[in-house]
């Protein structure tokens, strides 16, 4: 059994620092407000799955397609990463794939 | 999360260490995972317990807070005590120490220094004071960029003037580049940064493979997820391949996020030299705003010290983030410098190499591979060290 002590560097409940770690987190898409580039989410306790942040919002803007129910990953209040829809590149190579 | 259980099946680990075993056969390899995230799940899930003891995972530079200079932060106070600023950051920055005291303590004495979660939400303090000048403190890899330059692009389009970006963005590749260069360096293959990649997709990393012949395999952070790409490291050096290969796929696409890169180029540009704390000055490895972003620049805004700060001749934090020493092998470690009085910033941020094995009890493991004298495990790891 380990003791965590406070380090200097505060951190979250899973015990890490997001800023540091680099890491993004997993929220789920409510709703979107497409003239702001932003969409209202939720997120999970990765260690246990309760919802932890509800109607948080996050910036959309680096994303080409969102819709509500999507999985985004988000670092720093921005999403950089949708875990639901393809990006056109990889929709542009199933296509030439296909051709080949 | 709801795949979690997938990612920490303790059976499926002990096969893939198993097979790490087989196929390193014996051979002493060690492999650096670059990123602090990874650094806290290997010691959160004492991953190097389960590993074949062959097997060495250095911690490399990959916590932002720990590799920026005393000197920067010591701007960033001066910057937070000037009159009529609100000086913003990202909570972990609050207590990191410069050379004589922390952005804590100049709150501490009357600077309004506060911490949020996004840049955008210093963006917000800014439409909220119109009065006041209000600084972000950006520091961060190229998943933390993309952030500050979607702020950037946010403020030119509503005209915000009482807005700045006191920017600190270093990059991974120039790092790796260095560390690969470094003469004490010897190394077998890398963990890449998941969410880095995520951002700047694989191709960076091509030349790992192809001009240093060392494997990287790009990997996410759950416990299996590492022990993964630890397999597959191995089983390249083993069919003496040296490849990129991407363990995150469920995440990271070979192009990455175009639209964030297109967002840092519009707003940021490389530095010619950044001085990273532990590995010296490496060139273009950090970025500034562009000069079409000097009006957000609050390097022209404000007047900096800009004074180098050595560090503390006791930290030997440079030779832990190149993986030259283990923490525990630090003079300081656990006496002088812990999580509560840190001298270095390895052991500030708890993604710190020094800080994870403090606070993970890493250090009796490592006494008792090199025969130090074996402290409890059982025992709180704060009372172990403090009482050693
Ligand atoms: S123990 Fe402290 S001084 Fe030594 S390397 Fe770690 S952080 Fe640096």
């Amino acid at each position: 059994m380990t003791t965590q002590l406070d380090p200097a560097c505060p951190s979250d409940s899973a015990g890490h620092c997001v800023t540091c770690a680099d890491e993004a987190r997993s929220v789920l898409v409510v709703s979107l407000d497409p003239a702001m580039g932003m969409a209202l989410v939720t997120a999970q306790e990765p260690e246990t799955g309760e919802e932890i942040e509800d109607g948080s919002e996050v910036d959309i803007s680096l994303l080409e397609e969102v819709g509500p129910g999507d999985i985004l990953l988000v670092h720093g209040g921005v999403a950089l990463s949708n875990q639901t829809r393809p990006t056109g590149v990889e929709l542009y190579e199933r296509g030439r794939d296909k051709q080949i | 999360m709801k795949f979690v259980d997938e990612f920490r099946d303790g059976d499926l680990a002990r096969r893939l260490c198993s097979e790490i075993d087989r196929l390193s056969r014996g051979q002493s390899l060690k492999i650096m995972e670059i990123c602090g995230g990874h650094t806290h799940t290997i010691y959160k899930h004492g991953i190097e317990d389960v590993l074949p003891p062959n097997i060495d995972m250095v911690h490399g530079p990959g916590c932002p807070v720990c590799v920026l200079p005393m000197g920067r932060i010591d701007d960033a106070i001066a910057i937070a005590r000037q009159p009529g600023v609100i000086f913003v950051t990202f909570g972990d920055m609050m207590r990191v120490p410069g050379s004589k005291s922390s952005l804590l303590d100049a709150r501490a004495e009357g600077a309004d220094v506060r911490f949020v979660y996004s840049p955008l939400d210093a963006l917000k303090i800014a439409h909220q004071n119109p009065d006041k000048q209000v600084v972000f403190f950006a520091i961060g890899f190229e998943t933390t960029a993309p952030s500050t330059a979607v702020t950037l692009l946010r403020a030119q389009a509503e005209k915000i003037k009482n807005f700045s970006v006191f920017c600190n963005h270093v990059l991974v590749i120039p790092a790796i580049q260095a560390i690969l260069d470094s003469p004490d360096m010897r190394l077998d293959g890398f963990l890449g940064p998941g969410h880095v990649c995520m951002v700047i997709g694989m191709r960076p990393f091509a030349f790992v493979a192809r001009d240093y012949r060392k494997p990287v395999v790009l990997s996410g952070f759950e416990p299996l997820d590492i022990i993964q790409s630890v397999y597959m490291t191995v089983k390249q050096l083993d069919e003496g391949r040296r490849e990129v290969e991407n363990q995150y796929a469920r995440v990271v696409r070979p192009e990455g996020n175009l639209k964030a890169l297109e967002a840092m180029e519009k707003t940021m540009e490389g530095r010619p030299f950044f001085e990273w704390r532990g590995l010296g000055f490496i060139s273009h490895s950090a970025l500034k705003l562009r000069p079409e972003f000097a009006e957000w620049d609050a390097e022209k805004r404000f007047e900096v010290p800009g004074i180098r700060v050595a560090d503390p001749p006791a930290c030997q934090c440079g030779e832990v983030l190149k993986g030259a020493i283990k923490p525990w092998e630090c003079k300081v470690f656990g006496t002088a410098c812990t999580p509560e009085t840190p001298i270095g910033t390895c052991m500030v941020s708890s993604e710190g190499a020094c800080a994870a094995y403090f606070n993970y009890g890493r250090f009796s493991l490592a006494a008792q591979r090199n025969r130090l004298p074996v402290i409890d495990l059982t025992a709180p790891t704060g009372a172990n060290l403090k009482d050693s």
